[in-house]
């Protein structure tokens, strides 16, 4: 089951940012510590807590919340 | 600024268009060493792009495809401690003599890894600064690269030193293939022999140098060939000795922890250590506990 709360708090441990900054704008172009390694960090941490297996394809292009929210939410819906 | 160097600035937008997660790549290491890398990474681009006539969008693809699995089997070895079992024939049909994967992923890929992994980048730099000097002690050159992989090590030799001869050995076809495209590319492949073989196999090359990269890794035994290696090279000889620590890949069998263990076998084998030196991958924590290394040693027979 998907839940947003969960994922601001995977995005604020893993990229140490603020639980204020986790919003619709917040993408690898602003946040300076979302590089590729953190990227791969974050997306193994969603893929553990929600349960879900993403494809490669699908773990390239999460390069923002908003994408990421979508994806994770159209899983859910499966 | 990164504008300048044509083929880097046209990577940089294809990893922008089509990278994904690793868009920032070349900013980062453009940031951390400067011109001097981009200047040799454009000149590099510029003959890949010749040789392999294409643009540079399949190396990108390969790149992202060959790291995001590296990057799922590093967490996985945080977990394990342990690389995937895997036998040396396993990973000869698997890898080495699988034509597509090699041409299409695991070559490019590489090649793209010698500027855009930092230490394999540090790497390159550290062999150019403390091995290139002890060769221009030589009155004569002959090498051999062992496992000549993408042909990088070879073509650095035969281009830094002109009168020098080297000899590759190497099982995979598409390994001599790229290798012959890079030399050629360089005007160098007339200086270069190609040997279909495994190492220990030879008998009929006498050399005074050598390099070994990121080899040994791959092999079951790798002491043994480090023996082989010290065995056959004339004394006086001197080489390169790098291997990848806690690095897990899918042709990665042996598993080193540490330097410590690749240079008890180097020594055993009979070497004298001249230089030593560990590069990480990047700062321990940021992406895993586990921290990919490259353990290299630029050796002596006495």
């Amino acid at each position: 089951m998907f839940k947003e709360e969960k994922l601001k708090t995977l995005f604020c441990t893993i990229l140490k940012i603020p639980n204020n900054a986790v919003n619709t704008s917040t993408s690898m172009e602003t946040v300076e510590s979302w590089d590729s390694l953190r990227h791969m960090s974050l997306i193994i941490a969603i893929e553990r807590e929600f349960n879900v297996d993403l494809e490669d394809e699908e773990i390239e292009q999460m390069t923002s919340y908003d994408v990421i929210v979508s994806i994770l939410k159209e899983q859910s819906s499966d | 600024m990164i504008e300048k160097y044509k083929y880097v600035n046209s990577l940089d937008d294809i990893f922008l268009s089509h990278g994904g997660m690793f868009k920032g790549t070349i900013k980062k290491q453009f940031k951390e060493f400067g011109n001097a890398w981009a200047e040799e990474f454009n000149e590099t681009l510029n003959a890949y792009v010749t040789y392999v006539n294409s643009d540079l969008s399949e190396p990108v693809r390969a790149y992202v495809n060959f790291c995001l699995e590296a990057m799922r089997l590093q967490k996985q070895f945080d977990d394990i401690k342990d690389y995937p079992k895997i036998s040396y024939s396993e990973a000869c049909s698997t890898v080495y003599k699988n034509y597509q994967y090699m041409t299409k992923v695991y070559l490019p890929a590489l090649y793209l890894t010698h500027f855009l992994w930092r230490h394999h980048y540090l790497l390159k730099k550290w062999i150019e600064n403390k091995f290139f000097p002890l060769l221009k002690e030589k009155k004569t050159i002959t090498f051999c690269d062992i496992g000549i992989g993408t042909g990088f090590y070879s073509n650095k030799l035969l281009s830094a030193f002109k009168e020098s001869e080297g000899y590759g050995f190497d099982i995979s076809d598409a390994s001599i293939d790229h290798t012959k495209k890079v030399l050629a590319s360089s005007g160098c492949l007339n200086r270069y022999n190609i040997l279909d073989k495994m190492f220990t196999e030879n008998n009929e090359v006498d050399f005074n140098c050598f390099v070994c990269i990121e080899l040994l890794e791959h092999l079951e035994h790798p002491e043994q060939l480090i023996k082989e290696i010290y065995s056959q090279l004339a004394h006086g000889g001197v080489g390169v000795i790098s291997a990848a620590v806690n690095a897990p890949n899918r042709d990665h069998i042996y598993l080193y922890r540490n330097n410590d263990e690749v240079r008890q076998q180097i020594l055993n084998s009979g070497f004298l250590v001249k230089f030593e030196q560990k590069f990480d991958a990047y700062e321990k924590g940021i992406f895993t506990q586990s921290v990919p290394s490259s353990a290299s040693f630029i050796v002596k027979k006495a």
